[in-house]
């Protein structure tokens, strides 16, 4: 059995938080509507990871709240891998906030491993002061946390608690850990209740016994918890050529438009690792300009990168790149994306389920909604749920299709739609939610002096203004009391050249008065329906003294 | 039934009810492709009747929009204040009803343009919003073509709404890719300059440019109201309640010869 590497790991705590620029107060990063990192601050208030934004809140009132923003992540992360590159050319970015790098021959280099720690501390402290201060924010303390064991899982160890486990001694110092440690939920829930309460229980038992009763996962997890690599070395030869290239003209300065070369390229990787049951681990991402720049960064899952973790990574890093400090930006666009797979294990496959299939369907819808988005941007293509409201544009939201919607009422969740990778949680199997066949209006909450249906077909995204006059050409208001002050009769559309047009049928108003206890976003309006001559209907809307034509029942 | 043997199977998970189950099929095969052996996407059952085949086209282009040809329009151009309107209203109803019964049997569904339609309208009328992908802003010249290109061999239906006149090549171009992909295009034909198709009221002499179609290409389907109206809205009393649309369809084929029918919406 090969030695575990000496592997020392720099771990940014908070880095979601740091990036936002939020390291300083309570704030807290959400995903899905659970807290996925929160600062120190919050955590003394009692937010806890896994809480549901409301709980959070709870537990402290002035709570700032940011949605997951994994670009955002990357992009801040750069001059911090840029300050560990300072050291050694072998950088491995395992997610934004935490890289790791082969610390035998730096250790050497440097003066011994304290002596490196303690540089690499200096110098990516600094770097992460000046990403905080960027967001006019201090940086937590300590900035960043610096450990070396044998091997990348007990080196992550080792960071957090900031120590040098001496060579040879990791499997010992892992046996004090408990089970949870191994970010494996299923797995560990199991081992406590069979009485395995730490690593070197769980170490203790038989290696085939294992891998019997918890199958690959549980030997995965063995492995780790005996303090070995990560990966038994894939056996047989892998392919040759593990390296796709795409030269790009015209060169291409978004990262976007190069994330959608990328989903090509990765989507070939695969496909040549598949006839050979491999998958890769270990990615290496180059790009390089028109003036000849060049920049190539490693990324390392715990587990397979599939296709679309690799085009995340492309673009994390791509966008850390050319939306980075000046300094080290790119003068040009980008010519050409090179992806090479430096280390692959044997796939485990995964087992098609009955959601599976459909998901299989999915991606094809995924790949060309993907490709739509290269063209026009993210948010270019959306979805609508529903939600709650009065006015007809208000009952539908839009949000860009791949973002994960708030669980909310009456809502489901886009089926067929894989959970964003995660990073480090990466799994190869995806979580499909199946669509629940719901009616058109069930279980959405009751609106009072909500427009009773049909709805409007036309919602126009700005309303036109419009003047109601009564017979004797008066403009009609609406009094306080939710009455009409006269008859409306004609409708004037402020157009050059155009008449006004006879009422022949209205209705309402329907006064809605909402959110009157916060003046910022308080709204006064009152709604009425109108048939003119001509046989169109519409919904005007009065606010501050103005009608509007807010939507036509086409 | 094959639906009420996996209802029954313990393996059915949680939250999928039969009704998911019968549309199951169809979600399968969600890729079009030229395996798929339907020759039609489902239509809601009111409008069954006025298609040929009960449903629209694969692979096909249906136009919505006014039933004449468009040279014919072009002899109105010198529209008045009182002239019949451009575009009939009640065309933005019937590609909801287009819509929703495509959505809610499970196939996806794409609106390019348009963002002005209102989807809570669509839920009322059965849609799936889950199916719904919409695109309101395409992009300029050269770029929508692309991405109405790509959703066409992505989703079931695509429906176009384009905002200027499209050119014959462009349109041409993409009939024949619908047609290749086997997915459905719906093109929302709102004759007039633009703003005048928007749903507010008809254009007025000034703003009367040429009344042309703006889908110069060939299409397999025509659709049009010829004539829709509300009623329950008196003067200050009642609430517009029941829309009533004269729907006519006709085109090249099984559908030479035009087919009429009442709709009432809600229904």
């Amino acid at each position: 059995m090969s030695p575990s590497v000496r592997t020392l790991v720099v771990w940014c705590p908070d880095w979601p938080l740091v990036a936002a620029g939020l390291s300083d107060r309570p704030a807290v990063i959400v995903a899905a509507n659970k807290v996925i990192a929160s600062s120190a601050a919050a955590r003394a208030e009692g937010v806890r990871l896994g809480q549901r934004r409301r709980e959070a809140q709870a537990c402290c009132p002035e709570l700032v709240v940011v949605a997951e923003d994994e670009e955002r992540d990357a992009r801040s992360f750069e001059p911090v891998v840029l300050a560990v590159a300072g050291f050694t050319s072998q950088v491995e970015l395992t997610r934004p906030g935490v890289c790791a790098l082969p610390a035998r021959a730096a250790a050497r280099y440097f003066g011994g491993e304290a002596a490196l720690v303690e540089k690499v501390c200096v110098a990516v402290g600094t770097a992460v002061m000046a990403v905080a201060g960027r967001g006019g924010a201090a940086a937590p303390r300590p900035a960043c946390c610096v450990g070396i064991a044998d091997g990348p899982f007990a080196a992550r160890l080792a960071a957090r608690r900031g120590t040098i486990v001496p060579r040879g001694a990791t499997p010992e110092w892992l046996s004090h850990f408990p089970v949870e440690v191994l970010d494996l939920p299923e797995l560990t829930g199991v081992l406590r209740r069979l009485g395995i309460g730490t690593l070197g229980d769980f170490a203790g038992l038989g290696e085939t016994v294992v891998l019997a009763r918890f199958g690959r996962e549980g030997g995965f997890a063995h492995r780790l918890a005996r303090g070995l690599d990560e990966r038994p070395l894939a056996l047989g030869d892998p392919p040759a050529d593990l390296t796709v290239c795409r030269e790009l003209d015209p060169p291409a300065d978004r990262a976007d438009s190069l994330a959608f070369v990328a989903v090509g390229l990765a989507e070939e990787l695969v496909g040549r690792l598949g006839p050979h049951g491999l998958a890769a681990t270990q990615l290496r991402v180059e790009a390089e300009t028109e003036h000849g720049e060049s920049l190539q960064r490693c990324w390392r899952g715990d587990r397979p990168f599939t296709a679309r973790a690799m085009v995340d990574r492309v673009r994390w890093q791509l966008e850390g790149w050319l939306q980075g400090p000046v300094i080290t930006a790119p003068t040009a666009g980008v010519t050409m994306l090179r992806l090479t797979v430096s280390e692959v294990v044997p796939d485990d496959g995964r087992q098609m389920d009955f959601a599976g299939a459909m998901a299989e369907a999915g991606r094809k819808l995924e790949r060309g909604l993907a490709r739509v988005q290269g063209l026009l941007g993210h948010e270019a293509v959306l979805i609508a749920k529903r939600s709650g409201g009065r006015g007809p544009a208000e009952q539908i939201r839009l949000v860009a299709w791949g973002e994960e919607g708030e669980a909310d009422h009456g809502v489901r969740d886009v089926s067929f739609k894989a959970a964003r990778p995660k990073g480090v949680g990466e799994r190869s199997t995806r979580h499909v939610r199946v669509a629940r066949a719901v009616g058109g209006t069930r279980d959405a909450p009751p609106w009072p002096g909500r427009l009773p249906p049909p709805s409007p077909a036309l919602v126009h995204p700005v309303p036109l203004p419009v003047d109601v006059l009564d017979s004797h050409g008066a403009a009609v208001g609406v009094t306080g009391r939710g009455t009409c002050t006269s008859v409306p009769s004609r409708l004037l559309l402020p157009i050059a050249g155009s008449s006004s047009v006879g009422i022949t049928g209205w209705s309402g108003p329907w006064p809605a008065d909402e959110r009157w206890w916060d003046p910022a976003v308080a709204r006064r309006r009152a709604r009425l329906q109108v048939l003119l001559e001509d046989g169109t209907a519409h919904l005007l809307v009065l606010e501050q003294g103005r009608w509007c034509l807010e939507a036509t029942y086409d | 039934m094959a639906s009420y043997a996996l209802a029954g199977t313990p393996s059915v998970p949680s939250g999928l009810s039969p009704k998911g189950i019968t549309g199951l099929g169809s979600r399968l095969q969600l890729a079009p492709g030229p395996l798929l052996t339907e020759r039609t996407l489902p239509v809601l059952a009111e409008l069954a009747g006025l298609f040929p085949g009960s449903g629209l086209p694969r692979g096909g282009t249906v136009l919505l929009g006014p039933l004449a040809a468009p040279d014919t329009l072009d002899s109105v151009s010198g529209i008045s204040p009182n002239a019949p309107p451009r575009r009939a209203p009640g065309l933005t109803s019937l590609l909801l009803l287009l819509l929703a019964g495509t959505s809610s049997r499970g196939y996806w569904c794409a609106v390019v343009g348009l963002p002005e339609l209102g989807l809570a309208a669509a839920v009322e009328m059965g849609a799936d919003l889950d199916r719904l992908i919409l695109v309101p802003r395409p992009g300029s010249q050269g770029r929508w073509q692309s991405v109405v290109t790509t959703l066409l061999e992505t989703v079931d239906l695509v429906c176009l709404a384009p905002e200027t006149p499209v050119h014959p090549a462009d349109a041409r171009w993409l009939s024949a890719r619908a047609r290749e992909r086997r997915s459905t295009l719906v093109v929302l034909d709102a004759a007039g300059p633009p703003g005048a198709a928007r749903g507010f009221l008809r254009a007025g002499p000034g703003r009367a440019g040429r009344a042309l179609s703006r889908w110069p290409g060939p299409c397999d389907l025509r659709c049009a109201v010829s004539e829709s109206s509300w009623s329950g809205l008196e003067l200050g009393h009642g609430l517009l309640s029941l829309l009533h649309l004269e729907a006519e369809v006709g085109g090249r084929g099984a559908a030479s010869r035009p087919r009429r029918g009442h709709l009432r919406l809600p229904a």
